[in-house]
C-alpha cells in the first residue's frame, strides 16, 4: 500500500506529531486554566465573605498585660479607694497623682464619652470633677476643674455626652434628685430636674432618659439651663438598668425580669415618640448593668446571676457567657475602639474583656429582614453604608437584589420580543444572502461598550424621555401595532398589484412607514397629552395612581440594557432556530402546512430549549451588567416595582462603594457578598443554559441536522 | 527666623531636593493635588508628587498603616479614624487646612426658586428629621412656587456615598440623618450638575466650582432668614452655612520637624502661588490669618519672609 520511497521523511513527521501533542496540551491547559480561574474567583469571594458570619467572642482574661493596653485611659474605683490606669498600662494607687484631684472626699461615680470629651468624676460631696483631655485623648489631670452639681449629697450616678460645642452631663444624688450641667464654650449652666429617678442616661442633644419603677420619662435639657419633659411612658417591668447606645438615639432598657428592650426616640409631626422596637431576654435575673461600646452600636448586659451578654442594636444577641465576679457592679472602662473593656470588681481584681466582634452588625436578619432603623417609625429594607462614622449602618441586601432583578426583568421585557422576532425572521424567512448581511450587523452591536450606551442613555435619552413621556409611551404602542398593520397592508397590496409593486423586500419596505409612525407618535403626543391627561401625563399618573416619575428610571435602563443584550439573545436564538434540521421543516411544508404553521408547530418547539438557553444567558448578562445601570438608574435603593422609578443594582453598588470601603471591614465584605451572589447567580444560570444547549445539539444530531 | 528664611532657598540650591512624595485621598482634592504636584516639580525638578485620589475615606487607613505620610481629605477625620491613627502611630495626625469649599444647592435655570432654609433642605433630602420637624417636601408648591410649578414633583440628585460631599451634606444638612432612598446618587459633581441642568424639576447638591449656565445656584437662609449665596466672602466668613475646609492630613509627631519633601510641598501649598491654584480650580483660597496659622503649625517660615527671600 505505501511506497517507502515517497513517504515523508521521518523527522518531519515526528515534529508534526510533537507539535500536535503540544497544541493539544496547550489547549487543554488553557481550558483547565479558565475553569481554575473561575473557581478561584469563587473561592476568593467565599473566603472574603465567610468572616462576616463568624460568631462574636468575648475573652475574659484575668491578667492584662501592660503592652496591650497602650490606648487605655481609665479611672477605676475599688472599695479601698481610687485607682487609675495610665497610658502605659500601670494601675496606680491613689496616693500619687490623685492627690491633685481631691483628697477630702471619695469618688462616687465616673462617666466618660469617647476619648475627646473630659472625664467626669462624681464626688462624695456633691461636686463633679472634670479632667480635660489633650489632642491625643490623654487626660490632663493637672488641669482638672471642679463644679458643683448638688448641695451636699454625693453624686452616685453620672452620665456624660458631647453636645453642640461642648458637653452635657447629668447626675443623680443619694436621694434620687437629678441635676445637669451644660457646658458650651465658656459658659456652664446648671439645671435641677424637678423629678426623682433611680436610673438616668443621657442621649443625643441633651435628651435625658430617667426611670422610676416602671415610669420612663424623657427630658429635653437645653444649653441655657432650661428643660422640659418630652414624653412619658410606662415600661412592662420595673427598670433596673438604662443606657443609650453610641449616637445617643437608641435607648436600651433592662428590667427586673431579665428583659432587654430597645426603645426608639424619634420626632414626628405630633411630637416626640418613645416606642419599643424589640425585645429580648438575657435570662430571668434582673439586669444589673448596661455598657454601651463606642463602635458598631454594640453593648454588654450583665444580670444579677452573673450572666453577661453581648448585643448589637439590630442583629441582637451575639454572645453570652459568664461574667467575672461582679457584685457589687464593677467599675468598667472601654478603649476607643470598643475592643477591650477593663473590669474592676469590688475586691480590686482587674479583668480584661477582649471583645472580638468585627462584623457584629451583620446577621441574616439585618441582611434580609425589614428593620426599624433610628429615626424611622416603621420597619424598612434599607441600604446605606455608614459615611460619617457615627450613624447606624443600614446593611440590607434586599433593595440591591431587588434592583438587580428589576433592571434585568425590564431589560428582558424590552429585549426578548425584539431579539426573538429578529431571530425568527432571519432564520426562517430571510434568504441566505440577506441573513449573511444582517447577522454580523446585529452581532456587531455587541462591540458597543456599556459605558457608551450608559452615557448616551443617561445624559440624552433620560432627559428626552422625561420631556416626551407621552410620545415615548405612544411609540411603544404604535410601533408594534403599526408593524403588524403594515405587514397586513403589504400582503393586501401584493395580492392586488403584486407585479407592479417596487421590488423591495418586506423588511426594507417597512422602514419608511415605521419612521413615519415614530414621527407621528412623537409630534402628536403633546395633543394627546393635552386631551386625555390634562396636559401633563406625569402629574396625571401621580393623581390617578400615585405613581412618581423619576428621570433615571427602570424604563430607561430597560431600553439601554435591552439594547446591550439584544445581540447575545439574537445570536444564540438564531443559531438555535437555524440549527433545526431542514428535513423537519421541509417535511412539514411538503405535507401541506403553511409557513406560519411550520414555524409554530415544528421549528419553534424544536428550537425551544435553545431559545430558552438564549434567554437565560441574556438574563445572566443583564444581571451582571454594571456601567449601564450605574449611569442610567440614579442608584436609588428603592423597593418599588414601578417602571418609572429608579433602582440600585448589586453590580453598580459594588462599583460605587468598593473604592471607599476599608479593606477587611464589614462594608467591604458585604460588598464582596454582593459580588458572590452575582457570581453564583450568573454561574448557575449560564451553566444551566449551556446544559440545555448541549442536549439540544444532541437532539438535532439525531434528526440528521448539522448543528 | 528671617535668617532661616534667607538660608532656606540657598540650602535648597546647594543640595537639590529629589524623590517621590505619595499621597492618598479625596477625589474632590484630586485636581488640586495634581496641580500642586506640577508646580512642585517646577520648583524642584527632581521631586514628583504621586496622587492617588479615590475618596476621602481611603486616606485615614493609608495614613494609619504608614503607607503614606500625606492624605487629602474633603472632610475632617471621624473620631474613630483618629483613634485608629493614634493607636497605630502613637500621636494624633496634623490636619492642615489647604482651601475652603462649600456645598452648593442648585436647580434648573428655569426654576423661579432663589433660596432655601436648612430645614427645607432636610425636608427635601432626608427620610429622618434629626434637625427639624418640617414635613417632607414632595412638590415645588411646598416651597412657595405657584402656577405650573406648584404641582410639579421634586427630583433629587446628589453625590455617591464615597464622596466627602455626601458625608458632609449628611452631617451638616441632615444632622446625621438618612437620605431619602430616591435621591439619585451620581458619581462626580459634574454629573450632578449635568443631570440637574437637563431636568426642569430637579434639585441637586455638589461642591463649589462646578455650576454651569444650565443651573441656578440657590442661596441658603441663615438663622436670621437672610439668604446667603456661596460667594467667596460668605464662605470665608462662614455666613454661608454649608462650608467646609479641605484638609491635607500629615503624619507628624509633635516634637518632629517636617521632612524636606513634605516641607517643600506644604511650603508651596500654603503660599500665594499654591492658593492661586485653589482659586483657579473653583475653590476658595484660605484667608490670610488661617494661612498664617497653618504655616505656623507646620513651622514653615512666615509668608512675609518667603516673599522677601524670593525677591532677593
Amino acid at each position: 500500500m505505501t511506497e517507502p520511497s515517497t513517504a515523508p521523511p521521518r523527522p518531519n513527521r515526528r515534529l508534526r506529531q510533537r507539535l500536535d501533542r503540544l497544541a493539544t496540551g496547550v489547549i487543554a491547559a488553557s481550558g483547565i486554566g479558565v475553569v481554575v480561574a473561575v473557581l478561584a474567583i469563587g473561592v476568593y469571594l467565599t473566603l472574603a465573605v465567610l468572616p462576616l458570619f463568624d460568631g462574636a467572642e468575648v475573652d475574659i482574661d484575668a491578667a492584662p498585660s501592660a503592652a496591650d493596653d497602650g490606648a487605655i485611659h481609665a479611672v477605676w474605683l475599688a472599695d479601698d479607694g481610687t485607682r487609675w490606669l495610665t497610658r502605659d498600662g500601670h494601675l496606680r494607687d491613689a496616693e500619687g497623682e490623685i492627690a491633685t484631684l481631691t483628697t477630702d472626699t471619695t469618688i462616687a461615680s465616673v462617666a466618660e464619652s469617647g476619648k475627646t470629651q473630659p472625664l467626669a468624676l462624681g464626688l462624695g460631696n456633691g461636686e463633679v470633677r472634670l479632667v480635660p483631655r489633650d489632642d491625643s485623648g490623654r487626660l490632663r489631670w493637672a488641669q482638672a476643674s471642679t463644679m458643683r452639681l448638688f448641695e451636699a449629697r454625693g453624686v452616685v450616678a453620672l452620665t456624660l455626652r458631647h453636645a453642640a460645642q461642648g458637653w452635657v452631663l447629668a447626675g443623680r444624688d443619694t436621694q434620687g434628685k437629678v441635676a445637669a450641667l451644660w457646658h458650651t464654650g465658656e459658659a456652664t449652666r446648671r439645671l435641677l430636674v424637678p423629678e426623682t429617678a433611680e436610673h438616668i442616661a443621657l442621649g443625643h442633644a441633651g435628651r435625658l432618659a430617667m426611670t422610676q419603677g416602671t415610669q420612663l420619662t424623657l427630658w429635653q435639657l437645653s444649653p441655657d439651663g432650661g428643660g422640659k419633659a418630652l414624653a412619658r411612658t410606662e415600661t412592662q417591668a420595673p427598670v433596673t438598668a438604662l443606657g443609650f447606645l453610641q449616637g445617643g438615639r437608641t435607648l436600651i432598657v433592662g428590667d427586673a425580669q431579665g428583659g432587654l428592650r430597645r426603645w426608639r426616640l424619634s420626632p414626628d409631626a405630633t411630637g416626640w415618640q418613645v416606642a419599643e422596637t424589640s425585645y429580648t431576654a438575657l435570662g430571668d435575673a434582673a439586669i444589673r448593668r448596661l455598657i454601651a461600646l463606642p463602635r458598631q452600636r454594640l453593648w454588654l448586659a450583665l444580670d444579677d446571676s452573673g450572666r453577661l451578654g453581648l448585643y448589637q442594636s439590630l442583629s441582637g444577641q451575639r454572645w453570652q457567657g459568664q461574667a467575672p465576679e461582679a457584685t457589687p457592679p464593677p467599675a468598667v472602662s472601654i478603649n476607643a475602639q470598643g475592643t477591650q473593656v477593663m473590669w474592676l470588681d469590688a475586691t480590686g481584681a482587674l479583668q480584661r474583656l477582649a471583645i472580638e466582634a468585627p462584623h457584629a452588625a451583620v446577621s441574616p436578619a439585618t441582611l434580609w429582614m425589614p428593620l426599624t432603623y433610628e429615626g424611622h417609625s416603621d420597619a424598612q429594607w434599607r441600604w446605606a453604608a455608614a459615611v460619617t462614622g457615627d450613624e447606624e449602618p443600614q446593611y440590607s441586601l434586599v433593595p440591591l437584589a431587588w434592583g438587580t432583578l428589576k433592571a434585568a426583568a425590564w431589560a428582558m421585557v424590552f429585549a426578548v420580543p425584539l431579539a426573538l422576532g429578529a431571530a425568527v425572521h432571519s432564520a426562517c424567512y430571510m434568504s441566505r444572502r440577506q441573513r449573511a448581511r444582517l447577522k454580523p450587523a446585529i452581532e456587531l452591536m455587541e462591540a458597543l461598550p456599556g459605558v457608551v450606551i450608559g452615557f448616551v442613555a443617561g445624559l440624552f435619552v433620560a432627559p428626552f424621555v422625561e420631556r416626551h413621556l407621552a410620545g415615548t409611551l405612544a411609540l411603544f404602542v404604535c410601533v408594534p401595532l403599526g408593524s403588524v398593520a403594515c405587514g397586513w397592508l403589504w400582503r393586501m397590496l401584493s395580492r392586488r398589484w403584486g407585479p407592479r409593486l417596487p421590488p423591495i423586500s418586506a423588511g426594507v419596505g417597512l422602514m419608511v412607514p415605521l419612521a413615519l409612525l415614530c414621527w407621528a407618535a412623537l409630534s402628536l403626543s403633546p395633543w394627546l397629552e393635552a386631551w386625555w391627561f390634562g396636559g401633563d401625563l406625569r402629574a396625571w399618573m401621580h393623581q390617578q395612581w400615585g405613581w412618581d416619575y423619576a428621570q433615571r428610571n427602570a424604563l430607561i435602563v430597560g431600553m439601554a440594557m435591552g439594547l446591550a443584550i439584544i445581540p447575545t439573545l439574537y445570536s444564540l436564538a438564531e443559531e438555535a432556530l437555524s440549527g433545526v434540521p431542514r428535513p423537519l421543516a421541509e417535511g412539514s411544508l411538503a405535507l401541506g402546512a403553511t409557513r406560519a404553521q411550520t414555524l409554530w408547530r415544528v421549528q419553534l418547539p424544536a428550537a425551544a430549549p435553545g431559545i430558552l438557553s438564549a434567554v437565560m444567558i441574556g438574563a445572566g448578562r443583564a444581571v451582571g451588567e454594571t456601567m449601564i445601570v450605574l449611569m442610567v438608574t440614579g442608584n436609588t435603593p428603592l423597593m418599588s416595582p414601578s417602571l418609572f422609578e429608579g433602582l440600585r443594582s448589586l453590580a453598580a453598588n459594588l462599583a460605587i462603594e468598593l473604592p471607599e470601603a476599608a479593606v477587611g471591614g464589614t462594608h467591604y465584605r458585604l460588598l464582596l457578598l454582593g459580588a458572590l451572589l452575582l457570581f453564583v447567580f450568573t454561574f448557575v444560570v449560564n451553566t444551566l443554559a449551556e446544559m440545555v444547549r448541549w442536549r439540544l445539539k444532541r437532539r438535532y444530531r439525531r434528526y440528521g441536522g448539522d448543528a | 527666623m528671617t535668617l532661616g528664611a534667607l538660608l532656606l532657598p540657598m540650602m535648597a540650591m546647594a543640595a537639590p531636593l529629589s524623590g517621590t512624595l505619595g499621597t492618598v485621598g479625596s477625589d474632590t482634592l484630586g485636581g488640586l493635588m495634581t496641580q500642586w504636584g506640577e508646580r512642585l516639580s517646577a520648583r524642584h525638578p527632581e521631586v514628583r508628587l504621586q496622587v492617588q485620589a479615590s475618596g476621602s475615606g481611603t486616606a485615614p487607613p493609608a495614613l494609619a498603616e504608614g503607607v503614606t505620610r500625606i492624605g487629602a481629605m474633603s472632610r475632617p477625620m471621624t473620631e474613630a479614624e483618629r483613634a485608629d491613627f493614634i493607636a497605630r502611630q502613637g500621636h494624633p495626625p496634623v490636619a492642615v487646612p489647604v482651601a475652603l469649599d462649600a456645598l452648593t444647592l442648585f436647580v434648573h435655570r428655569d426654576n423661579p426658586l432663589t433660596s432655601l432654609s436648612l430645614a427645607q433642605v432636610e425636608a427635601l433630602f432626608a427620610d429622618t428629621r434629626f434637625c427639624d420637624q418640617t414635613p417632607a417636601i414632595r412638590r415645588w408648591g411646598a416651597l412657595g412656587l405657584d402656577g405650573d410649578w406648584a404641582s410639579r414633583p421634586v427630583a433629587r440628585f446628589g453625590r455617591n456615598t464615597a464622596s466627602g460631599s455626601h458625608a458632609l451634606f449628611k452631617r451638616e444638612a441632615l444632622c446625621g440623618g438618612n437620605f431619602r432612598r430616591d435621591v439619585n446618587e451620581l458619581p462626580g459633581s459634574s454629573a450632578v450638575v449635568a443631570a440637574v441642568g437637563r431636568s426642569r424639576e430637579a434639585i441637586g447638591y455638589a461642591g463649589l466650582g462646578y455650576p454651569t449656565a444650565m443651573v441656578k445656584v440657590l442661596a441658603l437662609r441663615d438663622d436670621e432668614g437672610t439668604p446667603r449665596l456661596p460667594t467667596q466672602d460668605n464662605v470665608v466668613s462662614g455666613r454661608y452655612p454649608l462650608t467646609r475646609p479641605l484638609y491635607v492630613y500629615v503624619n507628624l509627631a509633635p516634637e518632629e520637624r517636617l521632612p524636606a519633601l513634605e516641607r517643600a510641598f506644604f511650603d508651596l501649598v500654603l503660599s500665594p502661588e499654591g492658593q492661586a491654584v485653589v482659586a483657579r480650580q473653583g475653590f476658595v483660597p484660605l484667608p490670610e490669618p488661617r494661612l498664617a496659622a497653618a504655616r505656623r503649625a507646620l513651622r514653615l517660615p512666615s509668608l512675609a519672609g518667603v516673599t522677601q527671600s524670593s525677591s532677593n
